[in-house]
């Protein structure tokens, strides 16, 4: 088990100070995927046309990973 | 902080709540023959003759009921506290559809079916008190079912927390807005279907927001309204006081 911490981006940087325990990075860096659409779900928190990533950092504090979710819409003949 | 006494006279008074119960119905579930083992945390609650001959009872320690997937991921159903019979419905359905595990260290009396029904058919408040437990029990799971299907991440923690608070402090487990808090982050994502992650950050916000402290185990409701608000709570279908 290793302990991870996962910022979340949505125009601003939320930091995480506490961490979750996966068995590696690879479960972690699933976690993190997931969590995307997850996140996104909520509208308060996410806008069409918003982007939102999480960043993996290890235990040592270093980023080692990063998913990012985009959500873009468009009127392809003119907004009615 | 279980009053001390009869070990049985938790469920005693937590099925009196809403049923009015002699002494003689009150003396009877005391002396019910149980057999109370201490389960470590994280541990499936299994039946040792395989069968499903008992229900159990909570004694001390919080529970869950849970289904899983074929890939491992785990849905749970419910939390239990003190108090809390999880699978009285066995009485009547004897095929479990769902499992049982503890979440902390937890006390669990296993009552023989036998005796739950000749109380049953003894008592009519006893068979009242039952049915009344079963149901409640199903109303809890249709507020879950909203919360899981409707609610978004941070409606749902709070919808829960309401939930849990009004439950302890029912059993007299909590008071003044300060609850034990021994479910982890994982325990929460399985239980509002959110990826730990999106669990994670969704507590940090509401800490950050003054809704509550979490920590050491220990829930402090900071404000009370802005959480009953956000999740837009009805404890109604708790059914605690009537």
């Amino acid at each position: 088990m290793a302990r991870y911490f996962f910022d979340v981006t949505n125009g601003s940087v939320v930091s995480d100070d506490e961490g979750i325990e996966f068995d590696d990075a690879h479960s972690a860096s699933q976690e993190a995927l997931r969590s995307l659409p997850d996140m996104a779900k909520d509208q308060l928190l996410m806008q069409v046309g918003e982007k939102v990533s999480v960043t993996m950092r290890d235990d040592h504090g270093v980023p080692v990973y990063r998913a990012t979710l985009t959500i873009e819409d468009e009127w392809l003949a003119g907004r009615p | 902080m279980a009053p001390s006494g009869n070990p049985l006279g938790i469920v005693a008074r937590r099925l009196a709540r809403a049923v009015s119960f002699t002494a003689v119905d009150q003396g009877a579930i005391e002396r019910l023959p149980v057999v109370t083992r201490i389960l470590e945390a994280s541990r499936d609650i299994i039946y040792e003759d395989n069968s499903s001959a008992h229900c159990c009872v909570i004694l001390d320690g919080w529970t869950c009921c849970y289904q899983l997937l074929a890939n491992g991921r785990r849905q749970i159903l419910s939390f239990h506290v003190p108090g809390d019979l999880p699978d009285l419905q066995s009485l009547y359905l004897p095929s479990p559809d769902f499992g049982m595990a503890t979440v902390t260290r937890a006390s669990v009396a296993f009552v023989p079916h036998t005796h739950l029904r000749r109380l049953a058919q003894q008592s009519p408040a006893m068979a009242q008190a039952f049915w009344r437990e079963v149901v409640v029990t199903a109303a809890t799971h249709r507020a879950w079912i909203t919360s899981l299907g409707r609610r978004d991440a941070r409606q749902k923690v709070a919808h829960l927390f309401c939930e849990l608070y009004l439950r302890l402090e029912a059993a007299s487990l909590a008071g003044d807005h300060i609850m034990p808090m021994p479910l982890r982050q994982n325990d929460l994502a399985d239980a509002l279907g959110l990826t730990s992650v999106h669990m994670n950050r969704v507590l940090r916000n509401m800490r950050t927001e003054g809704l509550f402290d979490l920590r050491s185990r220990r829930l402090k409701i900071r404000d009370w309204a802005a959480l009953a608000s956000a999740a837009e709570f009805n404890p109604q279908y708790l059914h605690l006081g009537n």
